[in-house]
């Protein structure tokens, strides 16, 4: 019954958001977009229900090779969203951004990917991140899908970290596709370490004792930090939240492992701030422009 | 040039996004967990937040800018 409830009304929003990218951004936007998220998103569940089994998706009745596909639907849902939502907090869009990138040489392609790429990135993660919260609540209260392992309220906080980082390689991944101007070898760098090391995370760490392991985040975890200044800072607050800290709350403070409270603070607050922080009207924003005012 | 179209649709992700809400919303409604609506709205907040800092900035820098321009763009008194 109330997957009926929901099913109906959120087939015809996603109609609402390919209708909106079709007649604002265009065709070609629209086919790579949500044709590529949607492969991508497939990809993504097929991995994770074939090997990683996190997830029981008994509440979901139609399933190909394993995933349903209305998983990939709510993921290019959220990507898109977060967009609209990013767009609208900076200021410019992505058409406006493909306009200022024709004929645009290297440097000038380089400061529009860091100046305008890069905000859109860290916030549609940042959206990401807070949508999971939402999600997977209501998901596992509505018996759409049962997450392995862990049960109750704590369930969002184990995965917020996967959600974030799945837009990063989403929404990179197709701005590479979109915006050929800024196809360089340190930008596929940056795509594919990123990748890697979120696959990292979930398909090697298990496998491999201390040793590999502490290898492992010196060789993988922290590169992405040397790729760009503004995504560096983000990262870091990514991986505080989401990686060291649990670590370390596993490791040294027992009573606050399971606490959804701390964890959700941990997690967002720091984000949020780093947000807030550079929209506040004194910050000098030397390195990025969040917005395109011109002063 | 961006693609003009008319203002209806560039509605259409909000319309989208309270449509999800308010179903959501409903559901848990139903099966008794209202009080994770909050969390949904979270989002929403979050954002609407941020939006609402990014235009009190951008005023505020278009009023710093009009201030310093204005007196450039004044001509002396007896100029002509």
């Amino acid at each position: 019954m109330y997957q009926d409830l929901f099913l109906y009304p959120a087939i015809g929003a996603f109609v609402l958001l390919i209708l909106h990218s079709w007649k604002v951004r265009g065709r070609r936007f629209t086919l790579l977009f949500f044709i590529g998220g949607f492969a991508f998103g497939f990809v993504r569940e097929f991995f994770y229900a074939n090997f990683k089994h996190l997830y029981n998706y008994s509440g979901l009745s139609i399933k190909i090779f394993g995933v349903p596909p209305v998983i990939p639907l709510g993921w290019m849902f959220t990507f898109y969203i977060g967009l609209c939502f990013a767009e609208r907090i900076f200021g410019f869009s992505c058409q406006e951004i493909a306009n200022e990138l024709q004929g645009a040489d290297r440097a000038k392609a380089d400061m529009i990917f860091i100046q305008r790429l890069l905000p859109l990135l860290i916030s549609v993660a940042t959206f990401t991140g807070i949508v999971c919260y939402a999600i997977e609540s209501c998901a596992i209260d509505m018996k759409w899908w049962e997450f392995v392992g862990f049960h109750g309220d704590i369930i969002p906080n184990t995965v917020q970290y996967m959600w974030t980082q799945t837009s990063i390689i989403w929404t990179l991944l197709f701005f590479l596709a979109y915006f050929k101007q800024i196809r360089s070898r340190k930008n596929y760098v940056f795509w594919i370490v990123f990748t890697a090391k979120y696959i990292s995370e979930d398909f090697v760490f298990q496998y491999i004792g201390p040793f590999g392991s502490a290898i492992l985040w010196m060789l993988i975890m922290v590169v992405p930090l040397f790729f760009y200044h503004e995504f560096s800072i983000y990262y870091l607050l990514l991986l505080f939240g989401g990686e060291i800290y649990p670590r370390l709350a596993a490791a040294y403070f027992g009573a606050f492992v399971g606490n959804v409270l701390i964890d959700k603070l941990v997690f967002f607050v720091p984000q949020t701030l780093y947000f807030i922080l550079h929209l506040h009207l004194f910050h000098k924003a030397t390195r990025t422009k969040f917005t395109h005012v011109e002063a | 040039m961006p693609r003009r179209a008319p203002d209806l649709i560039y509605r259409l992700p909000d319309i989208a996004i309270l449509v999800m809400v308010a179903v959501i919303a409903i559901s848990l409604s139903i099966i008794g967990r209202a009080d994770l609506v909050g969390w949904i709205l979270l989002p929403l907040a979050v954002f609407l937040v941020l939006f609402w800092l990014k235009e009190y900035r951008d005023s505020k820098v278009k009023a710093g800018s009009k201030e310093r321009v204005a007196p450039e763009t004044t001509k002396p008194a007896g100029d002509e």
